[in-house]
């Protein structure tokens, strides 16, 4: 049997495994070479729920190294936002996103504001969705309306504002109707 | 919420994204409905449920 093969030689490889993390690597080393969860589980003699959860993690990670992001933006992110940027299905959305989570980590230990004086860190997501920040024909930043006030960013086509986005500060309600700009 | 609303209607910007980092709201703004109701969708980043998009009630 394939899987049983494969197990030897991971056994030869990693050591006989002990712990139930040593019989997860395991299992996800059997995965790697095309053995099904199922089998894998059984062989290894772990859950196949745990094995998922192991095996959707290896391959995050694996999506990570792929598209050059840092280890330590990726590992600092919580597992259930690590999630999010997943769903993304062009890597460089993905890459944005999960830079734009770690730096949002990053300000939200800090204690920082995203408005004001963060604003950078939605620039991926900005780039993300399609516009250059670089570009001011089609990124403008505080963007003065009518009245005098400022708004953080307007997205531009042909030159012509079509999105406007704005940035509080994260601890900040966003259901707060007295959320005002800044004069 | 609502004054960024209204300067984005007010200009003929009918896309508006309010964030704070986490959460993200991006309202309609010409809709002929009450302001609160120009929501379209919201995706909070916090939310440790399984992922999906809120859309507006």
């Amino acid at each position: 049997m394939q899987a049983t093969v494969l197990a030897f030689r991971a056994n030869v490889r990693y050591g006989v495994p002990n712990t139930e993390d040593e019989r997860l690597s395991h299992a996800v080393y059997l995965m790697d070479s095309e053995v099904t969860l199922s089998q894998a589980a059984a062989v290894c003699m772990v859950s196949e729920r745990a094995l998922r959860t192991r095996w959707n993690k290896r391959r995050a990670d694996r999506r990570a190294d792929e598209v050059g992001l840092l280890r330590n933006e990726w590992d600092s992110l919580l597992p259930v936002v690590r999630g999010r940027p997943l769903m993304i299905a062009t890597d460089e959305g993905f890459r944005a996103a999960a830079i734009l989570a770690h730096r949002a980590a990053a300000v939200d230990q800090r204690g920082r504001q995203v408005g004001q004086r963060g604003q950078w860190h939605l620039e991926p997501l900005v780039s993300a969705l399609g516009w250059d920040p670089s570009d001011i024909d089609t990124v403008g930043r505080e963007v003065k309306v009518f009245d005098g006030t400022f708004l953080d960013y307007a997205l531009k086509v042909d030159s012509i504002p079509r999105v406007y986005l704005e940035a509080k500060g994260i601890s900040e309600n966003l259901d707060e109707r007295s959320l005002c700009l800044r004069p | 919420m609502s004054q960024t609303i209204n300067y984005a209607n007010n200009d003929g910007v009918l896309w508006c994204v309010l964030t704070n980092g986490l959460r993200y709201r991006v309202y309609k703004t010409n809709e002929p409905v009450a302001l609160d109701q120009k929501l379209l969708f919201e995706v909070d980043r916090a939310d440790d449920s399984e992922p999906r998009l809120q859309k507006a009630t």
